[in-house]
Parts: C-alpha cells; structure tokens; sequence
C-alpha cells in the first residue's frame, strides 16, 4: 500500500482508485459496498478528523484502513454475494427470483409504463451466470432460467 | 451487516407465522400432496419433503418443499400472475 512521493492525485488501495484530494468519508464511498454512512462509521473507528483529506493520512493510517477494508465484505466479494442470492432465489423457484430473471421490479411496483431501472439492471446477474455455466450449480440455475414459466408444470 | 426489511416486519418474540396441519406427517411418508390456501404460511423444518398444492387465486400449484426453501413462505412458490403473450384471434 505504499504511497508515492509526489503528490500523485489517485491513491491505490485494495484494487480501487481513490481520489488523493477528497475527505477521506467521501472518498471511502468509491468502494462497493461503502455508503456515506459506513464510511463515517470506519472515520470515526479510526479517529480521522471529519475534514481529513486522504492525502493527509499518514503510512500508518493508510495500514489501519486498509485493514479494516480487507476485514469488510466489500467489492467483488459483495458483488459475488449479491449474485449467489439472486439465483439462489431463482433456483428454488420464489417470486422474487422470477421477477429478477424476467427483468422487471421485485417488490410490487407498477410495470405498466417505466420500471426502468429494474428493465437495466434485474437478472443482469443470472444472464451473466448463465453464459459462464463452470459448476453444476450454474448449469443448474441456467436450466431453470431458460424456462423460468414452466417450472410449476415440472413437478 | 444490517437484518433485511423482511425480518423487521414482525416482531422476534412472536415467532414465525406457521399454519398447522394435522395429517402432516403421514402426508410426508406416504408422498399424497396436502390442499392449501395457506399461502402466508412460513416454511418450518418439521415439512421437508412434504407436497402441497398452494392455492395461487385461481388453481393449486403443486409445490415440494426442499430444505433450501426454510424459512421462506408457501406462497412464493405460487405464482399468482400469468405472463402475457400475444396471440393472433383466429375466429373473429
């Protein structure tokens, strides 16, 4: 995790850029996983200041995050995680993992017109699982996604 | 980190909302599906292995409940919309 010399204006931690010059909360919240709230908790954790930019941070501030970071489920950990939800869902056949293959709005909302956000980005993951078919599980999952409106018939 | 809205929703003392049914058991051994409307009812250990037809509003859904299913409610299992398709009217 060592720094630069200069002042260069991104800092590499833990496989992220970070900006040098932002308070060290705002900048936290670059990471996946990390929202405002998070990052002041993991500030006030490691007593830094509320206006303390991450240029400021000394080497043996920098470990103390980092540590803390590689301790948190965060990135493509929580990215891997979030995906073995939604098709676990998928596989056992909810409600919920339907709406997510079909791309359309989980918790009840309206589909007439809009649901955009829901169209971009539900069963994103299940398309992505499914082109990649390495384990059972996933030829599993693939199965039950390329006939998602059958499957009450099957047993 | 944070429990899921799901799990705030009822209160912990009160427990899981589960429907009894009395013939569970022997339903379970001899493999005859149990009729239900219960889609509310909480999925409990004590039904692996059981078939059940859960009303979804219009039919019985036949659903057979797997260990990965716990916790989770009978109704998910039974979809309740048909998903639209475009059919050509042939007599007009």
């Amino acid at each position: 995790m060592g720094r630069p010399e200069q002042s260069s204006r991104m800092l590499h931690l833990l496989g992220v850029n970070l900006p040098d010059q932002k308070v060290v909360s705002v900048a936290l919240t670059y990471f996946y996983g990390i929202g405002p709230l998070t990052a002041r908790k993991i500030c006030s954790k490691l007593s830094f200041h509320n206006e303390c930019k991450l240029s400021e941070l000394t080497e043996s501030q920098l470990n103390q995050l980092s540590g803390v970071l590689s301790e948190m489920t965060i990135e493509n950990d929580l990215k891997r995680q979030v995906t073995a939800n939604v098709v676990h869902l998928r596989q056992i056949g909810t409600y919920v993992g339907k709406r997510h293959a079909m791309g359309l709005p989980v918790h009840g909302q309206k589909t007439r017109n809009n649901a955009r956000t829901a169209k971009k980005l539900n069963g994103r993951m299940l398309r992505k699982y499914s082109t990649v078919a390495e384990t059972a599980f996933a030829r599993q999952a693939f199965g039950m996604f390329q006939s998602p409106l059958s499957r009450h018939q099957q047993d | 980190m944070q429990p899921t809205l799901v799990a705030f929703a009822r209160s912990v003392w009160k427990g899981p909302f589960f429907v009894h049914f009395p013939e569970l058991k022997e339903r379970i051994a001899s493999g005859t599906p149990i009729k239900t409307m219960a889609r509310a009812c909480t999925i409990m250990p004590s039904m692996i292995g059981a078939k059940f037809l859960v009303h979804n509003g219009k039919d019985y859904v036949p659903v057979r409940v797997t260990e990965e299913m716990l916790g989770r409610k009978l109704g998910e299992f039974s979809h309740t919309r048909k998903t639209f398709s475009y059919r050509l009217t042939k007599n007009k």
